[in-house]
């Protein structure tokens, strides 16, 4: 068992996707293996996990905060770029469950926040740079501000009124779990107590779509098939990732002093690893894969018999999936056949920037709640000897997990992740 | 509506002038009292910061299809001299 210095706990969640914007609802969609793929025609890219269309005032409204929390969100971010609105209703609701909404009982200068992503905004500063080639002269002064990744963690500091450490983290598709990390070792080296860790929603825009369909890696849009079948992580009729709109946060805690307080024990974020690739490419490498789990067993403090389940990167890409599935058979080290294997990114498409951080909510999910997610489109399975949860859920009650999240430029990482009720 | 046509009426009334400053001003600071927007009044006095500000600015002026530096509203005391400031550019070069 880890030393309570070396783990933190996660005190709250907060989930903010197309198949869910709250954390029971997210619950049950996972658990029905309900997808959130759907096709918008005229929207680039077309086909992806799309949150509804909600004005900002309504998502406040049915947040049903506290009067004073509603007028804040509202005068803090009803302007700010979408994926900061997501970011800050992700983080509010996870703060809420953590119960440090009333009157916190912790000092602001130990709280950190760490945002998952880079080029965040992408889609917003396209659509302000379509207006300002038209009229550069009223571009608003706040654009200064909003165009910045970093707007996501000043935002965040002023709303839940952080004044310790922060960041982004940028790791390409793996930026969720180098922030769920760098938290970790915030709390870990005492530099703070608390840290609201937020995987940011992807706002990606027509160039960045185009580019991700020319590389081969993102799904063109089938108009004769059926959305929901499109994303098949791990089976051999995979044709590339499906965008996924998508925010979350987690709110980590030093263990010893969320334990004082009385925190919501939502799970425990163990450890983990960050492997670079020597490679710049966006072609994942099943050693570099291995690498990271090994090493985020090791700086967890459990070892490979504990793992019971992996939420796998597994986007659906061709050549992607076969990749993790051999470094996870290296890894495990021949118990491949026993542990657990799922890809939420089906369900929600791929969140990119904020998937790590999407994906451990729903690791901690299925841990505490005793099931494992379906993958409903996994009909022939591209290797036969893992055990893949496939597409049914299954009632199965895991304890550790990994999550593993890779991106382009070589970024391969693994967390681990465990159920509630360590002590 | 012809932007000739906008101008004038403008003209004809400061109080256009204020309700778009005032309409801006709403929509930077969601749920303010809009009782609180008088002419003595400055965005600074409502809550805005200079960014903020300098946003109703950006907004006011294009809606009243207006080009010129921010710094030349920098003289303005309160929301009266915002509006006297608008109705003289409004006006013209040679109006004073």
């Amino acid at each position: 068992m880890m030393q309570d210095t070396n783990v933190a706990q996660v005190t709250g969640l907060g989930v903010v996707t197309s198949i869910g914007e709250d954390v029971a609802s997210f619950a049950r969609a996972l658990k029905n293996g309900v997808s959130g793929v759907s096709r918008r025609e005229g929207r680039i890219p077309a086909l992806g996990g799309f949150l509804p269309d909600a004005a900002f005032e309504n998502r406040v409204a049915n947040l049903a905060l506290p009067e004073t929390w509603s007028r804040k969100l509202l005068r803090l971010l009803r302007r700010a770029p979408y994926s900061v609105q997501i970011s800050a209703l992700a983080c509010l609701a996870a703060w809420r469950a953590a119960g440090l909404l009333e009157r916190a009982p912790i000092d602001p200068t130990r709280v950190g926040v760490v945002v998952a992503g880079q080029n965040i905004s992408a889609g917003f500063q396209f659509r302000a740079m379509e207006r300002f080639r038209a009229e550069p002269d009223y571009l608003p002064a706040s654009y200064g501000l909003h165009f910045l990744d970093t707007d996501h963690v000043g935002s965040l500091s002023e709303l839940i009124g952080a004044c310790g450490e922060g960041c982004t983290t940028g790791g390409a598709s793996a930026s969720g779990n180098l922030a769920l990390l760098t938290g970790l070792r915030l709390i870990r080296q005492k530099l703070i107590d608390v840290c609201a860790v937020v995987g940011a929603l992807a706002d990606v825009s027509p160039v960045e779509s185009h580019a991700f369909q020319q590389m081969g890696a993102m799904h063109h849009t089938d108009l004769e098939a059926n959305p929901a079948s499109l994303c098949r992580p791990f089976d051999a009729n995979r044709a590339g990732f499906v965008y996924g709109q998508g925010g979350a946060c987690l709110i980590l805690e030093n263990a010893a002093l969320a334990r004082q307080r009385g925190a919501p024990d939502c799970g425990a974020v163990l450890g983990g690893a960050i492997c670079l690739d020597g490679n710049r490419s966006s072609d994942l490498r099943s050693a570099g894969v291995a690498r990271a789990m090994r090493g985020a067993i090791r700086a967890a403090g459990v070892t490979l018999d504990d793992i019971d389940y992996i939420n796998a990167h597994a986007a659906g890409s061709f050549l992607g999936d076969e990749r993790e599935v051999a470094g996870i058979k290296q890894a495990l080290d021949g118990r491949h056949g026993q542990v657990w294997l799922n890809s939420t990114k089906e369900l929600t498409g791929h969140c990119l920037w904020g998937a790590g951080v999407v994906e451990a909510a729903a690791v901690l999910i299925q841990l505490n709640e005793g099931f494992l997610h379906p993958n409903p489109n996994l009909e022939q399975p591209l290797d036969p000897e893992c055990r893949f949860v496939g597409p049914q859920a299954r009632e199965v009650r895991c304890r550790t997990a990994l999550s593993n999240s890779h991106g382009f430029g070589g970024f391969n990482t693994s967390v681990v992740l465990q159920a509630s009720g360590r002590s | 509506m012809g932007v000739c046509t906008l101008y004038e009426e403008l003209l004809m009334d400061k109080q256009e002038i204020l309700a778009v400053i005032k309409r801006h001003i709403e929509e930077v600071i969601p749920g303010i009292d809009l009782g609180r927007i008088t002419l003595e009044t400055s965005l600074r006095d409502l809550g805005a910061n200079s960014i903020d500000r300098a946003d109703i600015l950006i907004m006011t002026m294009e809606r009243l299809r207006l080009k010129f530096p921010l710094t030349e509203l920098a003289g303005a005391k309160n929301l009266q001299g915002l509006v006297d400031c608008f109705a003289r550019k409004l006006a013209g070069p040679d109006s004073g």
